[in-house]
């Protein structure tokens, strides 16, 4: 297997569980920049490349709430969880869960 | 570098992104990265300790991905038009309405959809159907097109990664830039002109359902001819210059003039057309009332006339540089 193909199947395996990740840490509400900056403090490196259209999906289907605010020297979007987002993100945290525990009796 | 000038290559990357994205999302994601952009070279240059430079701000802008993977990420990269070919697909498609609607008009005042009874609300009923099946007919055949482009063309100098150096991003608007889908297209449709009016005139006419069965009439007249030489110097050089472009990769100061130069000739042999006799006109006995000022099609002519004469003043303008470079000289 090469460098190339690992990274793939690496950046697959992340895809899946952005969604849960972002959903999960906007409670609190965060423009683009300071939420790439909280989920690396939290040790899970995201890409602006990734994070903005994901942000935007999720508020597409309804999952998050978004605001501009003209704060300091420019404006910046800020998004949160809405009560649908909760929803899905304890759904999906549920989903993780049992995730974990099948994949732990497979990988033992 | 000035701060206005490290600015300038964000406001590059943020319009070339931009630039592929349908209208309803593009503001909004543009703010959003133009911001982000900011907040990262702060951040950047408070962590480094660093004065914001060009460096600083390539670095920032390396992380980030070509504007055409950016674009296709926010587009999710799944449409049967992409990001690369959307513009030009817009244009294209903007150009044909026009052209339906012009052919539309030619045929509710040639009584092509008449009704029975006559009355004026049917015809103009009739029309808009008529319109609507042939604009939805066609664009579906241009999205064909389109697609069969998108998946065949080969991939731009911009998205390849390897390539990706922000300090190459085009300026905003910037004359010299290559829209290498655009061109491809460009050389696709003219071809297909050059072919109808050289070996399939007649095709070039008015098609309508009446009485049960399909008519077409031609329009071009006889007249038409003396301009075949004309026409087939100006879209075959046209075609040349394009292949040369997109082999260049960029227009420079020589392909620029002679662009421009072509364009103000199909401007000159608009205007020779118009004034001479009619190179195009409706049947006479195709005409519900034979009236000649509407057979005869001069006045869509005119109407191709001020459209080119408004996009050539744009492009004057927009490449005003150019006659700077000449005057200096």
């Amino acid at each position: 297997m090469t460098k190339k193909q690992l990274e793939n199947m690496t950046l697959e395996l992340r895809r899946g569980v952005l969604s849960l990740a972002v959903l999960s840490q906007l409670h609190q509400e965060h423009y683009g920049y300071s939420l790439i900056k909280e989920l690396n403090e939290q040790g899970l490196d995201i890409d602006q490349g990734t994070l903005y259209p994901l942000l935007r999906r999720l508020e597409s289907n309804g999952f998050l709430d978004s605001e501009w605010h003209v704060e300091g020297p420019r404006p910046r979007r800020y998004y949160k969880i809405n009560p649908n987002g909760e929803h899905v993100l304890n759904a999906l945290n549920q989903e993780w869960g049992k995730l974990i525990n099948v994949m732990k009796g497979l990988l033992s | 570098m000035t701060d206005t000038k490290y600015m300038d290559l964000f406001e590059r990357y943020v319009y070339a992104v931009g630039r592929r994205l349908p209208n309803r999302m593009r503001s909004d994601v543009e703010n959003e990265l133009r911001s982000s952009l900011q907040d990262t070279l702060e951040d950047r240059s408070r962590e480094l300790n660093r004065t914001p430079d060009e460096d600083l701000a390539v670095e920032v802008l390396r992380e980030m991905e070509p504007p055409e993977s950016m674009a296709d990420r926010y587009t999710g990269g799944r449409y049967l038009i992409g990001p690369r070919l959307y513009p030009t697909f817009i244009t294209v498609t903007q150009i044909f309405l026009f052209i339906l609607v012009a052919v539309h008009i030619v045929g509710f005042v040639n009584g092509d959809y008449q009704s029975p009874g006559g009355n004026f609300w049917d015809v103009l009923l009739k029309s808009l159907e008529s319109f609507t099946s042939s604009a939805l007919g066609n664009i579906g055949s241009l999205l064909v097109v389109f697609a069969i482009l998108e998946r065949n063309l080969p991939p731009g100098i911009e998205s390849d990664e390897r390539e990706w150096d922000p300090r190459k991003l085009p300026a905003i608007n910037a004359p010299s830039v290559v829209n290498m889908a655009g061109v491809v297209t460009d050389i696709v449709f003219t071809l297909g002109f050059l072919v109808i009016i050289n070996f399939y005139p007649e095709w070039v006419g008015v098609s309508n359902f009446r009485n049960g069965f399909w008519h077409h009439y031609s329009v071009l007249t006889p007249e038409f001819s003396r301009f075949l030489l004309p026409f087939n110097l100006i879209l075959g050089l046209k075609v040349l210059l394009n292949l040369y472009v997109l082999r260049q990769g960029e227009w420079q100061t020589p392909s620029r003039w002679i662009r421009l130069v072509l364009k103000i000739a199909s401007i000159v042999l608009l205007i020779i057309m118009i004034s001479g006799p009619a190179v195009a006109k409706i049947p006479a006995d195709e005409m519900a009332v034979p009236v000649e000022i509407l057979s005869n099609l001069d006045w869509l002519l005119v109407i191709i006339l001020v459209v080119a004469g408004v996009k050539l003043l744009q492009q004057v303008l927009r490449e005003r540089d150019l006659f700077q470079i000449a005057l200096k000289r």
